[in-house]
């Protein structure tokens, strides 16, 4: 439906945008993810129209946007700011938009109803948006995006003012509104957790480009890199140098490590950095196993596990481990990966 | 729908505590720490950075009896359109039955609907004659509104006390 090619922008003098490309399908919704500063709001501003790329283009359906203002877009917005009208209701506040379109005043009624048996809030029509929750508030501000029939929703990180709690609760409920109401949307977020329970596919921005896309449990099990592992919060990212191929043997501060390459192989010689993801270590030992030495530091108990933190040696002073029992602190601890739970990722990124 | 909002005087004193402005609104919404009020400006059309602010365009005003600003919402007087946010750097508003007095401490931040931003009143601000603490006490609430303006929450901020 939306194809997103190539676009650039700078801001002060600097590449915020270095050619972003994207498509996004019926019904579909995509996070776009990254940290503050990459340029996320922006691209969000260009594809409404209300910011012109340096280059590339918006086409919908195949159909360049370059020549259609924002308004005629027919894309549903609700940015950061929601900015209910204090002194309108509910209803007032989702017809405000239809009102500015000249509707007549039963279509206007049909469809403030229709959106409001959507989020669920039918019997809050009357009710003043000062006196709603944050949450309701957040649902109204949806409601009124909704109302004239976008063909795209765009959200911009419309829960990052709520707590957690609630933020959880309501990334569930806007997943299903945005199911039922079939409309594609794009979801802008740094927090990938919410990134997580609303997407069907996200995207990763970073330095100006989509630095990778794919389903959520991709980013886990084959993150592009050790930024995006990093970014994902994975695991522990070692520094090493290639030894051999076939299987790939990594020479590291924790020893020689046996690992898997979801890539074109690294050449012998070639710095990359493993990832051991906490949950994958084990205490039984088999011959082809790689062991990993330390010393326990500290330990939580952790949704039903220990979070165990070890310490191997200067180079690696902490290496986080999950194991099902407790383990004492300050003693010595021998585990075991896998080769093939030992990720080997490019390394872009300085780890120590 | 205002008609059961009880009506409410808005001071702003100068830092002599002279009166620089006096007029009326409606209370929509009171809690513990803070009030918001409806208010229409009261004066010629003027125009102001980029945005001409007119008779009767309508201001939502959010007072906090604990913070150093407060952040009025700036509506369009003929379709309600967002203008922009107007925040003032003050003293804590001190809120009785039916008054809001605050001194103004010179510093503004004006925020477009886009969200770009300007600092207004710096050389004012220097000129002022106040103590050490308070001039530390502002500076903060200016790095403070700019921060919500940033993050795209100074509507948020009317609508919630809380925020």
């Amino acid at each position: 439906m939306l194809t997103v090619e190539k676009i650039a922008k700078s801001y002060q003098g600097q590449p915020l945008l270095n050619g972003v490309s994207f498509e996004i399908h019926a019904s579909e919704t995509v996070c776009l993810l990254g940290p503050s500063g990459s340029g996320k709001s922006t691209l969000l501003r260009i594809i409404t129209g209300l910011e012109e790329p340096e280059g590339g283009d918006v086409l919908w359906k195949g159909v360049s946007l370059a020549d259609t203002p924002a308004h005629q877009r027919r894309f549903g917005l609700m940015f950061q700011d929601y900015a209910l009208f204090p002194h309108r209701n509910v209803e007032e506040n989702i017809a405000f938009g239809l009102r500015m379109q000249n509707l007549p005043q039963a279509e206007i009624h049909t469809r403030v109803q229709s959106v409001l048996e959507t989020i669920d809030m039918s019997s809050f029509a009357q009710r003043k948006v000062t006196d709603l929750s944050g949450g309701e508030q957040q649902r109204v501000a949806l409601a009124r995006a909704l109302a004239p029939n976008p063909r795209l929703l765009m959200l911009d990180e419309p829960l990052g003012a709520l707590d957690r709690t609630l933020r959880e609760q309501l990334s569930q409920e806007l997943r299903r509104i945005l199911h039922n109401t079939q409309v594609p949307a794009i979801y802008v977020t740094h927090d990938q957790d919410e990134a997580y329970a609303i997407a069907d596919r996200l995207l990763l921005l970073h330095n100006g480009i989509i630095l990778q896309s794919g389903q959520p449990h991709e980013f886990y099990h084959h993150p592009r890199n050790t930024w995006v592992a990093k970014f994902f919060g994975l695991g522990n990212l070692v520094e090493g140098k290639v030894t051999a191929h076939s299987p790939i043997q990594v020479e590291t501060p924790l020893g020689l490590i046996q690992a898997r390459c979801d890539r074109a192989a690294p050449a012998v010689g070639e710095k990359v950095a493993l990832l051991f993801r906490p949950t994958m270590a084990n205490l039984s030992l088999t011959l082809e196993n790689n062991p990993i030495r330390g010393k326990v530091l500290d330990q939580v108990f952790q949704g039903g596990n220990y979070r165990i933190t070890l310490h191997i040696n200067q180079s690696v002073p902490q290496f986080i481990i999950v194991l099902p029992e407790p383990i004492q602190i300050g003693a010595d601890l021998q585990v075991y990966y896998n080769p093939s739970d030992v990720l080997c990722l490019e390394n872009n990124l300085e780890i120590i | 729908m205002n008609e059961k909002s009880p009506a409410i005087t808005i001071i702003k004193l100068n830092p002599q505590r002279q009166e620089t402005w006096r007029y009326s609104g409606r209370v929509l919404n009171r809690d513990t720490n803070s009030i918001l009020v409806e208010a229409f400006f009261n004066r010629d059309d003027l125009p102001f950075h980029g945005i001409t602010l007119k008779n009767n365009d309508r201001f939502f005003e959010r007072y906090y009896t604990d913070r150093w600003y407060n952040i009025f919402e700036i509506h369009d007087r003929y379709d309600d359109r967002l203008k922009a946010w107007y925040c003032n750097v003050t003293t804590p508003a001190e809120i009785s039955q039916g008054e809001i007095t605050y001194v103004d401490l010179a510093l503004d931040l004006l925020v477009y609907p886009h969200g770009d931003y300007l600092v207004l009143d710096e050389d004012e601000f220097k000129e002022l004659e106040i103590d050490t603490q308070t001039r530390h006490n502002a500076r903060q609430a200016l790095s403070a509104l700019v921060e919500i303006a940033q993050a795209g929450r100074l509507g948020t901020a009317i609508l919630n006390p809380a925020f």
